[in-house]
């Protein structure tokens, strides 16, 4: 689970007892779908509660062409602490799909991220890497598509409704 | 038109008997379920429920296109008439039928995989990346897979009606 966790950024207790690593893609529709329908459902009952620790991880698929660029974005706005803001502000406007580094750098400002600090962490060699590695632990766990999800070690693939996540939480949690 | 009314006969001589029709429909069944669950497999057998089987299978589709959904069903239906065909003629004794039937199958089973859905057995095997660059992302196994099958239908459709063995001639 500690491989799977790694450094990324997280949502929910530290030491919860059910660990959610979502590897996910922010051009592709259905990890979207899961933002706008299921997530809000599983932080509301689960992360909120102390019983679920959520972890983002990036899974850039190669023929979305903005996915890579979206997530390094992100990753810098998370160097400033902002990180699921900007994880937000880039589902709330229909995902990556068409958008161009314009939008990058304005959902940056609206955050009040410190603009020439993010603007060098996205040319930072490390962003990409730490991407790859994602990339790498996803396959490795047996991840093959987006969204992919391991809860306590269990795969889930696709985005499935709230209650495939509640029926396999509850039986984590029991 | 020729093909058309030959299949049709065919068809009509296959399901005279409702044995077949059940063989058609439940390996249709079994296809369908097969690629809308294969990704889910490891859950599937460490967590079985019922409730967890069929909401994996309501959740799935939910996330397929319509044109994937709609191949799938396709290739389903027609390697169910395929099989049934086949053992059809197995019973009859008529050879030579089992490669060109087991290929459209073998297509049914890695039917339309979607990379960024994964869905299909190509995705769990490894391959979506390889079908991501694909013009349409992987559909294009659907479209082949309904056009092999589609073959076979005909083929062995022609094989049903004849009902004389071809002899041989030999030179000398």
């Amino acid at each position: 689970m500690k491989v799977l966790s790694d450094d990324d950024p997280f949502m929910g207790k530290k030491d919860a007892p059910v660990t959610i690593v979502e590897f996910s893609d922010y051009e592709c529709p259905f990890c979207e779908r899961f933002y706008q329908q299921t997530l809000p459902q599983i932080k509301s009952q689960y992360i909120d509660t102390g019983k679920v620790k959520f972890v983002y991880r990036d899974f850039p698929l190669g023929f979305h062409q903005q996915a890579e660029p979206a997530a390094i974005a992100a990753n810098c706005a998370g160097v400033q602490d902002k990180y699921f803001e900007y994880h937000d502000k880039i589902f709330n406007s229909g995902g990556a799909a068409g958008k161009s580094s314009a939008d990058y750098k304005k959902w940056a400002q609206e955050l009040g991220l410190n603009l020439a600090k993010w603007e060098a962490c996205l040319s930072d060699p490390a962003q990409k890497q730490e991407i790859q590695k994602d990339l790498a632990d996803g396959s490795a766990a047996g991840v093959q598509g987006t969204p992919g999800f391991i809860i306590n070690g269990k795969v889930i693939s696709g985005a499935q409704p709230f209650s495939v996540f509640q029926q396999v939480i509850d039986a984590e949690l029991n | 038109m020729k093909y058309l009314n030959t299949v049709k006969e065919a068809l009509r001589e296959v399901y005279s008997s409702k044995r077949y029709l059940v063989l058609t429909l439940l390996t249709a069944l079994i296809l369908f379920l097969f690629n809308t669950l294969v990704n889910n497999y490891r859950i599937l057998i460490s967590d079985f429920s019922v409730s967890l089987f069929f909401l994996l299978l309501s959740g799935t589709i939910s996330t397929m296109t319509t044109s994937a959904l709609l191949i799938l069903m396709i290739m389903s239906v027609l390697a169910g008439v395929v099989l049934a065909m086949t053992i059809f003629l197995v019973k009859r004794q008529v050879k030579g039928n089992l490669g060109i039937s087991s290929s459209g199958i073998i297509v049914s089973l890695i039917a339309p995989a979607c990379p960024s859905c994964a869905i299909g057995l190509l995705s769990v095997l490894g391959f979506g990346g390889f079908l991501a660059f694909l013009p349409f992302k992987g559909l294009e196994l659907g479209f082949i897979g309904i056009g092999l099958l589609g073959l076979s239908v005909i083929y062995l459709s022609n094989k049903i009606i004849k009902k004389t063995c071809s002899i041989a001639l030999k030179r000398g």
